[in-house]
């Protein structure tokens, strides 16, 4: 068992005052048996109230609803929280002798429809793939996987800042590098192309611990096996996900787990900063 | 004496004309009618004619449309004073296979985004809904208020030759023309009141009294007087005179996106005595513009949130978000097994054979005999893309064919079907002449409760020969009569 304590503080300045605005947090982690909640505490400079919203996988957001004009928002966000020890090895159970026929069932494709759909950023076609990330019929979803996730860490070099946004999986396989939302993207998009379902995931990293990633949120992918469920994949750090892995949420891609999206009156132009810091207590 | 004014009318010989049958005789339903208007002189009926019009154009009763003018002025809807009847068995049979459809067209939407099960058996291909970008996520694994999607269908129909109505299309989404419907009903109220009585025509002045029911049926668990409102993008949209119609018949705010706001899981409209609970949205903007953040980010229209309130179960949104997969019209021609398959009934409304272009036997047999069809894109409305084979140039013919083969999923067609004529004055020649024609019912469908609009909207094209009815692209319309006398 592991205490961490997450801040997540942002800044967010505007050009010219906004006259009304709806500003959403996807950052609490989700409480479940394996993490759960000691304390948290939402602060903003403008004293203003949130709420709490669920979207539409169930994950709650805090919501800020700005009624009178305002040129900045600090949002400073603090929680405390208990993960159990987590090994991703005792989860696999031994790969379905019928797997293959499970995968290819139409029962199958309709009940994972959404998390089999490429999204425009993560879909890549079969023909750009090299043979490895190719899934044959006799290799289990827990091989290939492990292969996607080594491949990814070893031919693709990690950068901590983001240039830009959009990369599509084609994108980072031609230029060999991108940030930990590339890698779970290009993940997925392997994943959806050889019919396996598998979702983004946006979180909080232990880095304490040498592992990959940068001053911000972490992204990793979750796939779906049969017979076994939902499991973890880092491929910036070629790990399956542990107890160093606080998650937040899942969607289909990036454009449902957005730490911090704004619908705002305003014009004019705006920064947005933000910063992550992950401490773990003393090992009890 | 007068010219009479229908002596001359000329009945073609390969169409349905539901005035005059084959040997230029008047119908019995429209006996008395044409008794009355024959009373009447050109002169006077072109007097009466233009009186009318001019009443439309001063209470506002007009569209925009945008393929003429970009900037949305507004036009009156061209609306002339010969109704169309529809008998009282045969609107008793078209009623029972609205309400037949439109509840299959509601279970087979609670299924899509729930269990699949009609997926999983195979009827509908999962392929065809999973593919469709009306199939909306934000949808998947939720139940709307009361259970019902389709609160306000437009089904929109047509009399072919052999007597029979069929279905052409379904309208889900967001249908209009109502309020054309009570203000052609109100126009010929004043102009031929003494027949209205004769004829025992059916009121079509109930429906936005039974709108306000179907919306008050599904408000959110828990409310037992909800505050409803009307929605509009705004006063340049092409129905904004539709939209204030029916917030003003029926007692309630017309808003716009910039009125409402969310806060603490509930939605609310901003008034002068501050903010009031909004608990059933009729919502005339389409699914895309309804929320940025769930939805297209830069759309100033919707409200950022609303899906979250509405997935919250706070609030009932007319119709639900997501019923573009059950309307397109590669899914229409599986209506007649969706309707077996919910209500193990037969469906009483016929649909016109349709050939699914990303079948690909179906695509050969469409590419071959593009001359003796209509090719529709899947997934416009509105009449726009619509492509007739007939009257379509070989150099037309070879660009559609080409479309076809590279994107078979966006493309369906139909036999052309001959759309049943009917008496139309034209005001440039004064006289009537016969002028295609359609019907779009409307059927509303509440928590345990349902209702067919008497009559409907029918729609004219009023281009001579043209089979393209649709207002935006320059029909008209008549008042529906639906009569107890047979």
């Amino acid at each position: 068992m592991s205490i961490y304590h997450v801040n997540y503080q942002t800044t967010n300045k505007y050009e010219n005052p906004v006259k009304e605005a709806l500003i959403v947090l996807l950052i609490l982690p989700k409480a479940d048996e394996s993490q759960q909640f000691i304390s948290f505490s939402i602060e903003n400079n403008l004293n203003l109230d949130h709420f709490l919203m669920p979207n539409m996988y169930g994950f709650d957001r805090i919501m800020f609803r700005p009624s009178r004009p305002f040129s900045q928002l600090d949002i400073n966000f603090q929680c405390q929280l208990e993960m159990e020890d987590i090994n991703p090895y005792e989860n696999i159970i031994e790969p379905l002798t019928n797997e293959s026929e499970i995968i290819q069932s139409l029962d199958f494709k309709i009940d994972h429809q959404l998390f089999l759909k490429p999204t425009p950023s993560t879909r890549i076609s079969k023909e750009l793939l090299p043979d490895v990330l190719i899934k044959s019929d006799h290799q289990s979803s827990v091989e290939f996987l492990q292969t996607l996730n080594a491949f990814i860490f070893n031919q693709f070099q990690f950068e901590d800042q983001v240039d830009s946004l959009s990369n599509v999986p084609a994108d980072t396989l031609k230029n060999n590098h991108g940030v930990c939302q590339d890698f779970a993207q290009f993940f997925i998009a392997v994943c959806r192309a050889n019919k396996i379902p598998a979702r983004y995931v946006s979180g909080y990293l232990n880095q304490g611990d040498g592992h990959i990633g940068s001053a911000m949120m972490h992204a990793w992918a979750e796939a779906y096996i049969p017979g076994t469920g939902w499991q973890g994949y880092d491929p910036t750090n070629n790990l399956m996900r542990d107890s160093h892995y606080i998650k937040v949420c899942h969607g289909t891609d990036y454009s449902d787990c957005a730490p911090i999206k704004g619908v705002l009156n305003t014009h004019g132009s705006n920064v947005t900063d933000y910063k992550v810091t992950v401490s773990q207590q003393a090992q009890q | 004496m007068n010219a009479q004014i229908l002596k001359s009318y000329q009945v073609e010989d390969h169409l349905l004309d539901e005035v005059f049958d084959h040997k230029g005789q008047i119908r019995a339903p429209y006996k008395r009618l044409y008794d009355y208007f024959n009373k009447y002189g050109s002169d006077d009926f072109k007097r009466v004619n233009e009186a009318t019009k001019l009443s439309f154009l001063l209470q506002g009763i007009t569209f925009a449309t945008y393929a003429e003018n970009p900037k949305g002025t507004e036009r009156i809807f061209p609306f002339d004073l010969m109704p169309r009847i529809i008998t009282g068995s045969e609107w008793k049979e078209l009623e029972k296979g609205l309400i037949q459809r439109n509840i299959a067209i509601n279970l087979f939407l609670k299924d899509i985004y729930n269990e699949k099960k009609i997926l999983k058996d195979k009827i509908v291909p999962s392929e065809l809904i999973f593919s469709s970008v009306n199939y909306n996520k934000y949808m998947v694994d939720f139940e709307p208020p009361g259970g019902i999607y389709n609160h306000i269908s437009g089904t929109d129909l047509i009399k072919h030759s052999d007597g029979n109505f069929y279905v052409l299309e379904d309208n889900v989404r967001c249908p209009s023309g109502v309020s054309y419907v009570l203000s052609n009903r109100d126009a010929l109220k004043k102009s031929l009141s003494q027949l209205f009585k004769a004829l025992k025509v059916g009121t079509v002045f109930d429906y936005p009294e039974a709108l306000s029911n179907c919306l008050h049926s599904v408000a959110p668990d828990g409310v037992d007087e909800a505050t409803c409102a009307v929605l509009t993008p705004g006063m340049y949209n092409s129905a904004y005179y539709e939209h204030s119609f029916l917030a003003q018949s029926m007692g309630l705010e017309l808003v716009e996106g910039r009125d409402l706001f969310v806060e603490n899981g509930f939605l609310y409209m901003k008034t002068i005595y501050g903010q009031k609970k909004l608990d059933v949205l009729y919502r005339r903007i389409d699914d895309d513009f309804l929320d940025p953040l769930a939805f297209n980010p830069d759309s100033m229209l919707g409200v950022p949130g609303l899906m979250d309130v509405y997935r919250q179960g706070n609030v009932s949104l007319i119709n639900a978000p997501g019923t573009g997969a059950s309307d397109d019209k590669a899914v229409y021609s599986y209506i007649p097994q969706i309707v077996k398959y919910y209500l193990g009934e037969d469906p009483i409304l016929q649909n016109v054979h349709t050939y699914q272009c990303e079948i690909p036997s179906e695509m050969d047999h469409v590419v071959n005999n593009l001359e003796k069809l209509v090719v529709k894109p899947v997934d416009q409305s509105g009449g726009y893309g619509i492509f007739v084979g007939s009257s379509a140039s070989k150099a037309e013919c070879e660009e559609m064919k080409q479309k076809i083969k590279q994107e078979p999923r966006e493309y369906v067609a139909q036999p052309i079907m001959n759309l049943s004529s009917h008496s139309t004055y034209i005001d440039d020649t004064s006289q009537f002449e016969p002028r295609h024609v359609d019907l779009r019912a409307f059927t509303l469908l509440g928590k345990d409760y349902e209702y067919v609009l008497k009559g409907g909207l029918t729609r004219v094209a009023l281009k001579r020969g043209s089979l393209i009815v649709n207002s935006s692209q320059g029909g008209g319309s008549k008042d529906t009569w639906v009569t107890e006398l047979d």
